[in-house]
């Protein structure tokens, strides 16, 4: 079954790389093409926008093809692991950069069928790759549990709803950082700025009620093994730190009309928070060492 | 006696008009004060000031050395812990972030200050939401002026329909009704308006949450100051300890197994115990890690564990004065040589005992395996006798015959009394239950004006309130849908 699942994890970790570099692809193909529009629009004044019949994004079908085998590969190798180990991805590092990956490629899946734009993914596809190829940097030899992580109910859940919040988190970043570019609209290949604020959004009105369930159900787990649902333990706080961006972008949008930049960067900072948070193992040691 | 009377009475009235006087004087600023702290409060940049210095001074927690809980209860202890564990690794910075309070963030006044400011404020602001949130659901006015039908953050229009404004009207309130919105309406001669909203009660789920984060603190203050939490409880095999604080209850450890997978690390930690209350019997079970005890309350986990060592003490003449499992709970002595160490007073004669094992992973010059060496203390500082234990060899110490009977474990324990947790629990529910209502049920709000146009037909405006909002805009794009369809098949039906 490890055997079975180390397959698995190679084949997602190619079809990622490859769905990485159709991503890519496709962002130079559509600049190469914003050249010939331009040039187009010189001899013909009255079109600056893309002819009719020209689909922008609609091409990187191989991408999202990729995108989907990596997936299903990365399901096949949690599940084969789960099977073998008898407990969710949740006993190192290996395990939950392989579910961080799962997390943010089928955000990205959802995202682009959802608004019909790959330009997103062209980011946060390469957020996925980054995780699995640091997963893969990692020993994956599955550890038996000690017995603080011997509660896998609560431990699978609390993993689970993680790989949601951070996987949307990850759009969240992606569009942000298209905004930022194309806070002026003057990307024509890009999606228009409201789009992309829109999906920023979205990605936290998705995100922020399964984050609010990771640090919950954490708590939970504490209260059960330890007998105190929060040590600030510096896990757990910059966990809440996350949360508490996250949480200051909705009121800031939903109280104070908040929009585009500002709330990009806000976005932009909660996802570093994150990052921050899963490596956080290294810069302190504390309940969540694996050790 | 009539004019003194009197004159008590006017006095009373002098003084209760001069307080009066005063209270007026006074009730002025106060009320002023209180308007402007209410201000303060309900600002959401004040808010969010006080978050985004939440947020740094978790970060200084996270990143900079925390003093044990233990270490911060104790004067001394702190001011040791700053001088040998915190200067030689931060140096100058040591005594000025020292003075910050930054060594024990989680408990500084700038912390609990910041928290209390965020608490207040979120009342504020939801007391002031809840004008907005009555209005919302009473439901906005129907009929309004034209103008108004050409905003929102999303609208349609229909025109040249070949029906008249009441039939529309009738398709219009069809499908609204089978999206299960609530549909209010005037008509008139000039055709009809139409306000419909849905989800508008799941936007109280703003009071569950933000509600259930006062709970949250309340919980943790409840907690705090009714409860207690001993991190360090220890048992030795085959010995009775009592919990204190006031519980009436002891633990006995009968015995504790620690087991290791093949590869290495930690499999399982066990403890077969017997609670007893008031010396009576009332528990017995296994405790683990994970599967915690609990009796009337107070709860009892698995935490560490480490070697003990059973001693006994006997007087000159020979009668015993302890027999007991000493749990070296601690360490002590320079790196490598970090020596288990415990400690016990004789009974009758004042002594203090330390008790020290052979340091782990090292073969230790000072004790050797098999051995533990003895320190006896009379007050003073200074031992009154030193030695090493051979086990089961009796040596004579300070007037006294100590024994090293043999060695155990001892297990030690997590055990607290937490009433605040029910109330934690209770806002964790709370949270998520507010937060799905609030994300997952947003309002939505549609509002239809439809009037017939003499010799073109009836036309439709449809709106959703302005602000653009992710879920508005695809159930708007939807309902068009649905609209279009119907009024188109109404329109062949004619």
């Amino acid at each position: 079954m490890v055997k079975m699942e180390s397959f698995f994890f190679m084949a997602a970790l190619l079809s990622t790389g490859l769905s990485v570099l159709f991503y890519l692809w496709q962002v130079a193909a559509l600049r190469w093409h914003r050249a010939v529009l331009v040039a187009g629009a010189a001899s013909d004044a009255a079109s600056t926008v893309p002819a009719a019949g020209y689909r922008p994004w609609g091409s990187g079908r191989f991408a999202a093809m990729m995108a989907v085998n990596g997936l299903l590969f990365l399901s096949l190798s949690i599940i084969g692991r789960g099977v073998a180990t008898g407990h969710g991805p949740f006993s190192n590092m290996y395990e939950f950069s392989v579910a961080l990956a799962w997390g943010v490629i089928a955000a990205t899946l959802y995202f682009q069928w959802h608004y019909r734009t790959a330009a997103v993914s062209a980011v946060a596809m390469p957020v996925a790759l980054a995780f699995l190829v640091y997963a893969y940097t990692l020993p994956s030899r599955p550890l038996p549990l000690v017995p603080a992580l011997q509660q896998s109910l609560l431990l699978t859940l609390h993993v689970a709803v993680a790989m949601i919040a951070y996987g949307v988190f990850a759009i969240g970043f992606g569009s942000a950082v298209l905004y930022l570019a194309q806070r002026r609209g003057s990307i024509p290949w890009l999606p228009s700025p409201a789009v992309l604020d829109d999906m920023g959004y979205r990605s936290v009105i998705i995100g922020f009620p399964f984050m609010t369930l990771v640090l919950l159900l954490g708590a939970l787990w504490a209260d059960v093994a330890w007998g105190r649902y929060w040590s600030w333990d510096p896990k757990e706080t910059s966990t809440l730190v996350t949360w508490l961006l996250y949480g200051g972008y909705v009121h800031a949008r939903v109280l104070r009309g908040w929009r585009g930049s500002r709330s990009a960067v806000l976005l932009i900072l909660g996802f570093a928070a994150v990052v921050f948070t899963y490596m956080g193992n290294y810069f302190f040691s504390g309940l969540h060492a694996y050790k | 006696m009539e004019g003194k009377t009197l004159t008590t009475e006017g006095a009373k009235t002098a003084a209760a008009r001069r307080s009066a006087g005063l209270a007026r004087q006074w009730a002025r600023p106060i009320r002023r004060l209180f308007r402007s702290a209410w201000r303060v409060c309900g600002s959401v940049r004040v808010t969010v000031v006080l978050i985004l210095v939440l947020i740094g001074l978790s970060l200084v927690g996270t990143l900079l050395i925390q003093v044990p809980g233990e270490v911060a209860a104790d004067r001394a202890e702190y001011a040791w812990w700053l001088q040998n564990v915190v200067r030689p690794k931060l140096g100058l910075f040591t005594t000025p972030l020292a003075f910050l309070g930054f060594f024990d963030v989680f408990h500084s006044l700038w912390f609990l200050g910041a928290g209390a400011l965020l608490m207040a404020s979120i009342m504020v602001c939801s007391i002031n939401r809840w004008k907005a949130l009555r209005s919302a659901l009473d439901g906005s006015r129907v009929k309004l002026a034209d103008g108004f039908y050409e905003g929102g953050s999303s609208r349609a229009q229909f025109s040249d329909l070949a029906m008249s404004a009441h039939e529309a009207e009738g398709v219009t309130r069809g499908v609204l009704a089978r999206r299960r919105y609530r549909v209010r309406r005037e008509g008139g001669a000039d055709g009809f308006w139409i306000a419909a909203d849905k989800n508008r009660h799941f936007r109280l789920g703003t009071y569950l949450h933000h509600g259930s984060i006062v709970l949250f603190v309340l919980g943790f203050l409840v907690g705090s100051y009714f409860g207690f939490r001993s991190q360090s409880f220890m048992v030795p095999e085959g010995s009775v300890r009592e919990v204190g604080y006031g519980s009436g209850l002891s633990l006995e450890l009968e015995s504790f197994v620690d087991e290791y997978w093949p590869e290495g690390p930690p499999k399982d930690f066990r403890s077969q115990v017997i609670l007893y209350e008031n010396g009576a019997e009332v528990k017995r079970g296994v405790l683990r890690v994970n599967h915690p005890m609990s009796y009337n309350g107070v709860r009892f986990y698995q935490s560490f564990f480490g070697q003990a060592a059973v001693l006994e003490v006997r007087d000159s003449s020979g009668k015993l004065l302890f027999n007991d499992g000493v749990a070296l709970g601690w360490l002590s002595g320079q790196e490598p040589y970090k020596r288990p160490t415990g400690m016990f007073s004789v009974p009758v004669t004042g002594l203090t005992a330390y008790v020290v094992g052979p340091a782990k992973g090292y073969s230790d010059p000072m004790v050797q395996p098999g051995q533990v060496l003895m320190e006896v203390y009379s007050g003073s500082s200074k031992p009154v006798a030193v030695g090493a234990l051979q086990q089961g060899v009796p040596k004579k110490m300070a007037g006294l015959e100590f024994t090293f009977v043999r060695e155990r474990q001892f297990s030690g324990f997590q055990v607290s009394r937490d009433p605040g947790n029910a109330l934690i629990w209770t806002a964790s529910s709370l949270f998520v239950l507010g937060v799905g209502m609030v994300f997952y049920f947003p309002h939505q709000q549609i509002w239809v004006r439809g009037w017939t146009e003499p010799g073109k037909g009836t036309r439709l405006r449809v709106r959703t309130a302005s602000g653009r909002q992710v879920a508005t805009a695809r159930e708007f794009e939807t309902l068009v849908e649905d609209l279009d369809r119907e009024l188109a098949r109404a329109v062949k039906k004619v």
